[in-house]
């Protein structure tokens, strides 16, 4: 009874807590050398299980028309029975968020090297893991910021895992005043929308609203406060801030994890609260929230055109990404294929900002920094990561045939057809800046040459190439089949 | 038949560059050939198989569902429009490569660059669904940004970076544009598609929506920017001369025979049916524009030092030519533009292949470290010679064909273009006979010249193969002109295109 309808739906996110709780214990018992293959054994089970129960438990994540609605949990959970969705979405979203996990933990591992007693690193992704599980598929108010408390609580410590680089301290500093800022932020907004209709499940709320939509200044500020606390997490401007220092200061396989994984918690938790729940007043306030969108593009672009350092400038490029990917959510009010569109924006995103972060996270640990110049020559010098680093960065710029332009066309396409051509005029206009950026990147990974030659990078450690082959093949897979998810 | 003709040739280069990529490093030139020979062979099936009576449909259909929500397909096919540019392709290929034969820095991912940029251009000219031909118009850029970075010469990584920019910029207002049309066809007939021929069947609004422009007038200019960007017209020409003189000589030779004709193609594939009457509007200030740009290409190359840049240059001045032709808006003009569209290609291609053997013996391109090469070097002063006949339009060869149908259609049109055009031709002998009597005569100025060696058997080869073809069109075009016939006269009374049609959509 109980495994029927309590642990098998919420078994994706169980097993990663489960590994994540069992390696705290097995920190605490086993230390050294060779208790550490057997962490990252079970570290890399946790997502693992974790993709085979969707599999099993949401067989049509994937496939195009059954949608497994709301699984209902048992009644005796009171409040908690109705706050947690298994439908399509959480579906595809657990799949990315355990394949994002997978990777990050390949690639922290492999950045650790030499730092053994720092196998922490595991229990928190996994924790955050499925803190963003909970968040993408959460069915109420309370649920959102349990969910979010326990994403974001973990990245934190992550970010400052380095505690003796200043700049890590500095990131993690900044990442949580913002953060703890925007999650006060969004329980005010908890509590202006439980005054104003009595629940806190979205689903119920989503029916008033259905009903007759409220105008009242309660509702229009909770509104506010949702989009500014959504709006931190995800980077968008004006409250993109915290993202340059933040990225460029965490350690570069935490880096990855936070602008793939944590981006797309925070856009499937906008897609639940936006999207499926106040839907009308996303309409109703479309055209403004589409200027903060282009404004979003506009200020990642122009501000990754002076960087030279990657993560600071990936950091500026996940800014302009978030925007398009807010352009997605206010066309979720006039198109409904949006949701689907979206997901394999995330998707694609994820995989390829994890691919390159994964790949500088080498370079990093063996060129101590990260100014453009270190990549000169890379291209050649390794030819399969150099091929993957160019996909990832072709996909980046939004250029065909790769994965990112699909993506970005589809999103495009989604927000012309809900009525905001200027802003898709903008957008795309916009890209032309972040053409030349990326240009840059690619002119010195091969049109340079690397002025020594015992700058050559080492062969990456199998584990980590594989990672990065594994995106770069996934980048293919997408652009072949860009109908995958919606079409 | 010809649908598995045409999927060889968009197919058989991605297959050649993934076997470059696995094959050892000294095999890559030859598979890189054997490749692009086979692509070539395949051409005079098509050549047989293609039906030239036919102007309205196109011919060997490939359609695959792709992206079914969105209406997209996997669609290729050919007509008399399409059907020159990809014998041009195929033809220009293999010379390419053994253009290329010497280069010696990282020669597997070289190959496997043209082998990639062939299939994408092949697929440019054959996409018969909107959305996949600009999948294919972006992409043929990744490849050629490489080839002009990686194994260009001192300013390579601007002149790059500033071809893929302006490019890019084009084909940015052009996706405003194909977003314009979908939309606005989904709207009409609540269907969702990205063919080209049903996409055509819509009506856009004629109502001012900016700057006095309406929005069939924004989607024309969107379509027509791209392109003019790419032929390319002045003033949009400035990355040209950059790119063709730091490219490496087979990057030269495709940039100059196939990517830039992708304009002129653009535009009588989607520019001027999709356009309609906005075409008619302004066909006049693009008409003047070439004219310009006729006179200013002619005059700049008129007083350059450096090879390249003369031929760069030369080219801007006959593309002006053929989007002349393609603006006096009568068969004539339009025939001529079509064929002088091929010369261009044959004749630049040569010129660049020609150039490209002298600098890889003395890495100049200057004017000033040549002279008197006509002692010296029989075979290459032979060939040289007869392409700049070629290229100054004298008659017997093809240049010659094209231009008189343009300057014939220009004087239909309008004689003050017709005279303006014509000067533009006396200036374009002018430059090429000082190119020959700057290389070719006079006394041996350098005496490393003397040790030049003249064209072997691996260059003559192309040079013959193009020799044929540009004595053949000069002499017999109809071999040419009666495949495409029908859809040239045709061309410009469109019935079912309801974007000529006047009246507002409901």
């Amino acid at each position: 009874m109980i495994i029927n309808e309590f642990l098998i739906p919420i078994s994706p996110v169980l097993s990663l807590m489960l590994s994540a709780v069992l390696l705290i214990v097995l920190e605490a018992i086993f230390r050294g050398e060779k208790a550490h293959f057997g962490k990252v054994s079970v570290a890399l089970l946790g997502p693992l299980f974790s993709i085979l129960f969707v599999s099993l438990v949401v067989p049509s994540a994937l496939t195009e028309s059954a949608v497994v609605d709301s699984t209902q949990l048992p009644a005796w959970l009171g409040e908690f029975h109705n706050s947690y969705n298994l439908d399509k979405l959480s579906g595809t979203l657990f799949l990315a968020i355990s394949f994002f996990l997978l990777l990050a933990i390949v690639f922290a591992e492999s950045f650790l090297a030499g730092f053994h007693e720092k196998t922490e690193i595991f229990s928190l992704l996994l924790f955050a893991g499925s803190g963003m599980m909970l968040l993408v598929s959460a069915g109420s108010l309370l649920m959102v910021f349990m969910a979010l408390e326990l994403m974001s609580l973990p990245t934190y410590i992550l970010v400052g895992l380095r505690k003796n680089d200043l700049r890590s301290s500095e990131a993690a500093l900044k990442y949580f005043l913002y953060g703890s800022f925007a999650t006060v932020l969004l329980v005010f907004a908890i509590a202006l929308l439980y005054g104003q209709f009595g629940t806190l499940q979205l689903k119920a709320i989503s029916n008033l609203f259905r009903s007759q939509v409220p105008t009242g200044v309660a509702t229009l500020a909770a509104f506010g406060l949702l989009v500014s606390a959504i709006g931190f997490k995800v980077g968008m401007a004006p409250y993109h801030l915290w993202v340059p220092d933040t990225y460029q200061g965490a350690p570069t396989p935490v880096t990855g994890f936070m602008g793939s994984a944590i981006k797309l918690a925070a856009f499937g938790l906008a897609i639940r609260v936006f999207g499926q729940t106040l839907l009308p007043l996303v309409q109703d306030w479309s055209k403004p929230l589409a200027v903060l969108a282009v404004c979003t593009i506009f200020i990642g672009n122009l501000g990754a055109l002076r960087q030279n350092e990657l993560k600071r400038l990936f950091a500026y490029s996940s800014i302009s990404h978030a925007g398009y990917l807010f352009l997605g959510i206010i066309a979720l009010g006039g198109s409904p294929q949006s949701e689907s569109v979206m997901q394999y924006y995330l998707w694609v995103y994820g995989l390829l900002f994890l691919g390159t972060f994964g790949l500088l996270s080498w370079v990093e640990s063996h060129k101590k920094s990260l100014e453009f110049d270190r990549l000169n020559g890379l291209g050649f010098q390794r030819p399969v990561l150099g091929f993957c680093f160019l996909l990832f960065l072709l996909s980046a710029a939004g250029i065909p045939p790769t994965a990112g332009f699909f993506a970005k066309y589809f999103i495009l396409t989604q927000a012309f057809q809900s009525g905001h051509p200027v802003a898709v005029a903008f957008a795309v206009l916009s890209s032309l800046i972040g053409v030349f950026y990326y240009l840059k990147v690619l002119s010195h990974l091969y049109m340079k040459s690397s002025e020594s030659t015992e700058s050559i990078l080492p062969q990456a450690p199998k584990a980590v190439f594989l990672g990065i082959v594994l995106c770069g093949l996934g980048m293919i897979y997408f652009s072949l089949f860009p109908a995958i998810f919606h079409l | 038949m010809l649908s598995w003709i045409l999927l060889g040739l968009f197919i058989l280069p991605i297959l050649g560059s993934l076997l470059v990529f696995l094959a050892p490093e000294s095999a890559s030139k030859k598979i890189a050939l054997a490749f692009s020979t086979l692509c070539f062979i395949l051409c005079f099936p098509l050549y047989f198989g293609f039906d030239g009576t036919q102007s309205q449909t196109f011919q060997g259909v490939v359609s695959i569902p792709w992206i079914p929500s969105l209406g997209v397909r996997f669609a290729l096919g050919i007509d008399g429009l399409s059907f020159p540019l990809v014998l041009l392709t195929q033809l220009m290929l293999p010379i390419t490569i053994l253009a290329s034969w010497h280069e010696e820095r990282k020669p597997k991912a070289f190959m496997a660059c043209f082998l990639v940029l062939s299939a994408f251009m092949t697929g440019t000219f054959l996409a018969t669904d909107l959305f996949l031909f600009y999948v294919f118009w972006e992409a043929m850029l990744i490849p050629m940004i490489l080839l002009i970075g990686v194994w260009g010469s001192q300013e390579r990584i601007y002149a790059a970076i500033k071809f893929f920019l302006f490019t890019f910029a084009g084909s940015l207002l052009m996706l405003l544009s194909v977003f314009t049309l979908f939309i606005s066809y989904k709207n009409q007939t609540g269907v969702q598609t990205a063919d080209v021929a049903e996409l055509m069947k819509g009506v856009l609004s004629k109502d001012p929506v900016l700057w006095g422009m309406s929005l069939q007038d924004l989607v024309f200019w969107g379509f027509t920017l791209a392109f003019l960007v790419k032929v390319p017209l002045f003033p949009l020409h400035t990355w040209l001369p950059d790119a063709h003189v730091q490219a490496p000589t087979g990057g030269s030779i495709l940039l100059a025979a196939v990517l830039l004709k992708m304009g002129t193609y653009g535009l009588l594939r989607f520019s001027i049916p999709f356009g309609g009457e906005s075409f008619a509007k302004y066909s006049t200030l693009i008409a003047v524009l070439s004219l310009v740009g006729i006179l200013y290409g002619a005059f700049v190359a008129f007083q350059q030092q450096d090879m390249k840049k003369l031929v760069a240059y030369s080219s801007v001045s006959h593309l002006g030519l053929v989007v002349l032709g393609i603006c006096t808006q009568n068969v004539d003009g339009l025939t001529g533009s079509v064929i002088q569209n091929v010369n261009h290609g044959l004749s630049t291609g040569a010129l660049f292949f020609l150039v490209g053997f002298l600098y890889e013996q003395r890495h100049s391109r200057m004017f000033s470290d040549y002279g008197g090469l006509a002692a010296l070097l029989p075979r290459f002063s032979f060939f040289l010679v007869l392409v700049a006949c070629s290229s100054m339009a004298v008659p017997g060869l093809n240049g010659f064909v094209g231009e008189v149908l343009i300057l014939l259609g220009a004087f239909e049109a309008r004689t003050l273009w017709a005279g303006v055009a014509v000067l533009g031709v006396v200036f374009g002998a002018l430059y090429t006979l000082i190119l020959l009597r700057k290389t070719l005569f006079g006394p041996v100025t350098c005496s490393e010249n003397r040790s030049l060696k003249d064209l072997s058997l691996k260059d003559l080869l192309p040079l013959v193969v193009l020799a044929l073809f540009m004595f053949w069109i000069g002499l017999a075009p109809s071999f040419l002109i009666n495949k495409m016939r029908p859809t040239l006269e045709n061309y410009w009374k469109k019935p079912e295109s309801a974007y000529a049609k006047s009246g507002n959509p409901t």
